[in-house]
């Protein structure tokens, strides 16, 4: 069942075109890696999938909800997880994650929590501690149980991988797949190919604001990846 | 998401960074400190002036009666004093009471100026008349409020954690209504130990006039509103809480401190009071270009009066003493001269607070200067009506002296003295608070430019929250 779709999602800003005419479809259980440099447009779709910005025309669908027509029924069906996961300093991480879920308008229940926090390794232990404490991947795990207790449909991350340490990556893209086979649709935004591949179950290469390709990353290997993802990029700079 | 519900989450943890920030907790504890502080010496203040003022109506009193025979001119001159009570509110807002004299000398042929101004007996140069609740509230809680709030929506942007809560639920509409109430819970938990501490002295201090207790209280919870909407639309507008915060600060040096001491300069130039010298002064070289009326070439004319009205053809066969008429005429020229010397003071007062009351355009903190002291009972208003009403009683008790001196002094003229019976029927000055309704006609002015910044706050939240809508983060 497709969870996030766009159709024709085209976004200009000002003269610049940021996003042309994207067309995907990511099913519950599907994990869609767009793999692009900076300025590529991955953060754009982003952004438009959470309604932050409005397209200029085109749709972004969450769960069937047009996001610019109703962005609270398509934010109800998402999670979202930034490059640096945002918590509040001072507040612990429960009480961080108690707040996002009643703004999701959920009763945090402590065994829901509880739960969702073993599933993703997180340290029992640091939980009653200030989140201005943790390290980046122990923010990112949070941020990833957020979208959780919410019981959201599809996550979309940015970079969520970018500036961890190999083991604490290696963790969390387990910790990814793992997500992505209990049923949610995945979108995550990296420029790390080789990741991209760990992680996910169809790759984008976007440039200049297009999809330029797709690929099945069990077809592929890294360096084949690689070389794809490179002559891609060739092709821009010619 | 609900607004309500929107409210109760982001206001839990707004309370709880806020508690969870040692430097905004020391700042509020030593706000309510400062704000108790002020409450306990303006309860002392208050104290001592009521217990002075009772003790010197006492002995004035002791002195007046027991001043043996004497003739009532003389009496007239021996004199008392008219002391002004202070009103249970001054307890709260002090007004113009430091600088404005609690005690007029009653005495024939002179309206006296009030003296006795508090801030002339205090010890140090301080001027600790306007340490009080409302100076607290006026001047300091602003500040407090400005900056505790002023990161509530800015830094949210600014650490990300906007987008977050954006992304889970919180509709970007009902953030900056939330974020208002949340500010507003602060401001209040903030407020109310000091509010509910000043009201409770000063409803222990002595008989409050409910309605004005209750307005008074009213329209600080409308400035503290005021505040905090004027906070969260600088935060929503401002990218950054350093931003927000330095605009907030510049606003506060502005509104609290730079207005209203320019305005009062300002009016004081476009209106120049006189000094007191050159004012008695003014008076004295008029009541001397007009000589009364039964001196000179009236005198004649005057006794010819007196003898008619009395249908009399010679001075010796009057039934009264025309020395004591003489007085009364006297008394009669000179309450003209004084009645047109006060007006003009009183005149040029009324265009200094015309003119200060421009300055609202500036500062919220000016009309509500006036509404808090209209209310306690301490602006210049108040001040007026005592010296007016102790002007009144002047005229009162001298005419009956010059009455008895009249009808008893006979041929003896002022060799004639009066009993200690007369002393005694002489009534003690009393002041009669002003009544509410006529206090509120004039403060509608300043209520209404209450409202009036109220009104902008709003709008300012409303594009602030169109503009959070419109943007996004």
């Amino acid at each position: 069942m497709t969870v996030l779709e766009a159709r024709d999602l085209t976004k200009l800003y000002g003269d610049h075109l940021a996003l042309d005419r994207l067309n995907i479809a990511v099913a519950a259980g599907e994990t869609l890696c767009l793999l692009g440099a900076n300025g590529a447009g991955k953060t754009t779709t982003l952004n438009l999938f959470l309604g932050f910005t409005a397209p200029t025309s085109g749709q972004a669908l969450v769960s069937g909800h047009d996001v610019a027509a109703d962005p609270a029924a398509a934010r109800a069906a998402l999670g979202y997880v930034a490059e640096v996961v945002s918590l509040y300093p001072s507040l612990s991480g429960a009480e961080n994650l108690a707040f996002f879920a009643q703004l999701a308008g959920q009763a945090p229940r402590a065994t829901q929590r509880d739960a969702i926090l073993d599933r993703l390794r997180f340290p029992a232990s640091a939980i009653a501690r200030p989140a201005g404490d943790y390290s980046k991947g122990m923010r990112q795990k949070l941020g990833l149980a957020i979208a959780l207790m919410k019981g959201a449909k599809a996550i979309l991350l940015d970079e969520p991988l970018s500036g961890l340490d190999p083991a604490a990556a290696n963790d969390l893209v387990a910790v990814l797949r793992e997500t992505a086979a209990g049923g949610t649709a995945l979108l995550v935004s990296t420029h790390d190919i080789f990741r991209a591949k760990d992680v996910a179950t169809r790759i984008g290469i976007m440039r200049h604001g297009r999809l330029v390709d797709t690929v099945d990353p069990g077809a592929l290997s890294g360096p084949e990846l690689e070389s794809l993802y490179l002559t891609h990029m060739a092709e821009r700079a010619a | 998401m609900m607004t309500a519900s929107l409210y109760v989450s982001l206001a839990g943890k707004d309370w709880l960074e806020f508690r969870r920030d040692p430097r905004l907790v020391l700042m509020a504890v030593l706000v309510t400190l400062l704000a108790l502080a002020a409450v306990l010496t303006s309860w002392a203040r208050v104290s001592a002036h009521e217990a002075d003022r009772l003790a010197t109506i006492a002995a004035d009193r002791a002195t007046w009666e027991g001043q043996g025979e004497r003739n009532p001119h003389s009496a007239a001159h021996f004199s008392f004093w008219a002391l002004r009570p202070l009103a249970p509110m001054a307890l709260l807002d002090p007004g113009v009471t430091p600088h404005a004299g609690s005690a007029v000398w009653m005495e024939a042929h002179n309206r006296n100026p009030a003296q006795a101004r508090p801030v002339e007996d205090l010890a140090t140069g301080l001027d600790l008349g306007s340490f009080s609740a409302a100076w607290v509230m006026q001047t300091i809680m602003p500040l407090l409020i400005f900056v505790i709030g002023a990161g509530l929506v800015a830094r949210e942007r600014e650490r990300g954690t906007l987008r977050l809560m954006l992304a889970s639920g919180a509709s970007a509409g009902g953030l900056v209504p939330a974020k208002l109430g949340g500010l507003g819970r602060i401001a209040a938990l903030l407020a109310l130990p000091l509010l509910g501490a000043a009201v409770l002295a000063s409803l222990l201090a002595g008989a409050v006039q409910p309605a004005a207790l209750l307005l008074w209280v009213g329209v600080y919870a409308l400035w503290f509103a005021l505040l905090a909407a004027i906070t969260i639309a600088v935060s929503a507008l401002l990218r950054t809480a350093g931003q927000a915060q330095l605009l907030l600060i510049g606003l506060w040096l502005l509104a609290a401190l730079v207005v209203p001491r320019a305005g009062a300069g300002l009016a004081g130039t476009l209106a120049p009071v006189p000094d007191p010298g050159s004012f008695a002064t003014a008076i004295q070289a008029e009541l001397k270009a007009s000589p009364d009326p039964f001196e000179g070439d009236g005198a004649k004319a005057f006794e010819a009066d007196v003898m008619a009205r009395y249908k009399v053809s010679r001075l010796e066969d009057l039934p009264v003493n025309i020395d004591g008429l003489r007085l009364n005429a006297s008394e009669d020229h000179g309450d003209a001269v004084f009645d047109r010397a006060w007006a003009g003071l009183e005149a040029t007062y009324a265009q200094q607070h015309i003119a200060m009351r421009w300055t609202a355009l500036l500062s919220p903190l000016v009309p509500l200067q006036n509404v808090s002291m209209a209310l306690a009972g301490t602006d210049t208003a108040h001040q007026l009506d005592f010296q007016a009403q102790a002007e009144a009683h002047r005229r009162r008790v001298i005419r009956l002296l010059n009455l008895d001196f009249v009808e008893h002094a006979g041929a003896e003229g002022f060799d004639y003295k009066a009993s200690p019976a007369l002393w005694k029927s002489i009534p003690d000055f009393r002041y009669r608070p002003m009544p509410l309704a006529p206090v509120i006609d004039r403060i509608v002015p300043d209520l209404l430019a209450l409202a009036a910044w109220a009104g902008l706050a709003v709008v300012l939240l409303v594009l602030a929250s169109r503009r959070l809508v419109r943007q996004g983060v």
